[in-house]
């Protein structure tokens, strides 16, 4: 009996072992396709780089409120990221290269080692866009910290939300460009009227803010469990053809 | 060593049958050579056999595993709608393979042996010609030492050489006790390696 119980878990773990090994087999591919291309990056960094100088230029010289400004960056973050997120499994159905991935590994290790990706990517672009959007729209009474916790679950959520829609996407015949927009909006909304809320208290300091955005960052934190368990739940639906 | 069953297997495809009620052996050491025009469902039978897509009735089963489909390590395919990663070098995109699957590779060796030269085993798969990226294809197909190899116009765009090296791999899988299901509809083909067919006809 003993042994039976040693057995079943040695197994177990060599299980979740393997599992562990293909999500970071796949993140590393991701990781070392994107250092050679800079397809992803190209797209998001320079889409929130580039909007940041537009809106920072366009509004010089005007007062712009907490709120506005809030608002401003995860307009900016969302739009970004809807702009190079998907790429990590379009990419892989229209090269013809993802028949490899389902041969091979097992369907959520290879969601596990995309949403890194995608994680690792948003991550970049907030800690590029949102310093250079404070540098040329700077915040008065900016709760740094506060700002970091919301930025780092807030991330978490549309890199999750974002990956998941774009397996959805990504067998589409036709019109996937049209089709992720489209429906990453409805899953994404949510999550961007909290952040939005949350941001304002990082931003104006007032202390019923503060606490109400720390609630938001719970919120936040929820709303990236709950995306991220659902899309490891429904993955190999999505993923199988 | 395993024995494939293919049973009552049919599948349709937008209201046309492209097969039914089609059942299949095969025993270690044997091939079957699935011929037909374009369009007769061949890819679409691999591709079931592969677990890559699910048919409308029917099973597909390893006798000795006694799955429901065979398991992913026990099958290598290689088709035209699989194609290597276009950014890596062919050695990295079969190291990619192993390294999935749990496996040891000496991927210079394996693409030795399909005939791609050192300098084009470092070189990203993008500046490939399509035989060289056919030469890739295949030895991706090898990675595991599958007991079922599944190929799907192996020698499409491949050079004499490259048709002399399909034979040999081929041959000694299947000396070694392997399976080969084999689609094409290239005639010179169909005769020359023989053994049993399955004809995949026009409805």
């Amino acid at each position: 009996m003993k042994s039976d119980a040693g057995a079943a878990g040695a197994s177990t773990s060599a299980t979740v072992s393997r599992w562990l090994d293909c999500a970071a087999v796949v993140f590393t591919k991701e990781l070392r396709v994107e250092l050679r291309t800079r397809y992803a990056l190209s797209a998001v960094a320079l889409f929130a780089v580039i909007t940041v100088i537009m809106v920072s230029a366009v509004l010089v010289g005007a007062s712009v409120r907490a709120d506005v400004k809030a608002a401003l960056v995860w307009i900016i973050l969302l739009f970004a990221a809807l702009s190079g997120l998907s790429r990590v499994f379009v990419r892989e159905e229209e090269a013809g290269t993802a028949a490899i991935l389902r041969l091979t590994a097992p369907p959520s290790s290879v969601f596990a080692g995309k949403l890194l990706f995608n994680l690792a990517l948003i991550g970049v672009v907030e800690l590029v866009s949102v310093p250079l959007f404070l540098l040329l729209m700077p915040v008065e009474k900016l709760q740094l910290g506060l700002l970091m916790v919301i930025l780092t679950a807030g991330g978490a959520g549309l890199a999750s939300a974002a990956t998941f829609t774009a397996a959805l996407i990504a067998h589409a015949a036709s019109g996937k460009s049209a089709l992720y927009p489209i429906i990453s909006f409805p899953v994404l909304m949510p999550l961007a009227l909290i952040a939005v809320q949350a941001t304002v208290g990082a931003f104006d300091a007032i202390p019923i803010h503060i606490l109400r955005a720390w609630n938001d960052v719970g919120v936040l934190g929820a709303y990236a469990i709950v995306m991220t368990t659902a899309s490891f739940l429904l993955f190999e639906y999505v993923w199988h053809e | 060593m395993s024995r494939l069953h293919i049973e009552d297997l049919s599948m349709s495809y937008r209201g046309r049958t492209l097969f039914s009620g089609l059942s299949l052996t095969l025993d270690p050491g044997q091939r079957v050579v699935v011929s037909g025009s374009n369009g007769t469902g061949k890819s679409t039978f691999l591709r079931i056999v592969a677990g890559l897509t699910r048919p409308d009735a029917g099973k597909v089963s390893f006798a000795s595993v006694g799955a429901a489909s065979p398991p992913r390590e026990h099958l290598g395919y290689a088709g035209p709608d699989v194609n290597p990663y276009e950014e890596l070098t062919a050695v990295e995109n079969l190291e990619f393979i192993a390294r999935l699957r749990g496996l040891p590779i000496d991927a210079a060796a394996l693409l030795d042996r399909m005939g791609l030269t050192a300098r084009a085993r470092q070189t990203p798969v993008k500046s490939y010609s399509s035989g060289m990226r056919q030469r890739v294809r295949l030895a991706s197909s090898l990675v595991a030492d599958p007991a079922l190899l599944l190929w799907d116009e192996p020698t499409a765009m491949l050079d004499e050489q490259g048709r002399r090296v399909v034979d040999e791999i081929l041959t000694a899988h299947l000396e070694a006790g392997g399976m080969a299901l084999i689609a094409t509809n290239d005639s010179n083909e169909i005769g020359r390696w023989g053994g049993r067919r399955v004809h995949f006809g026009d409805r």
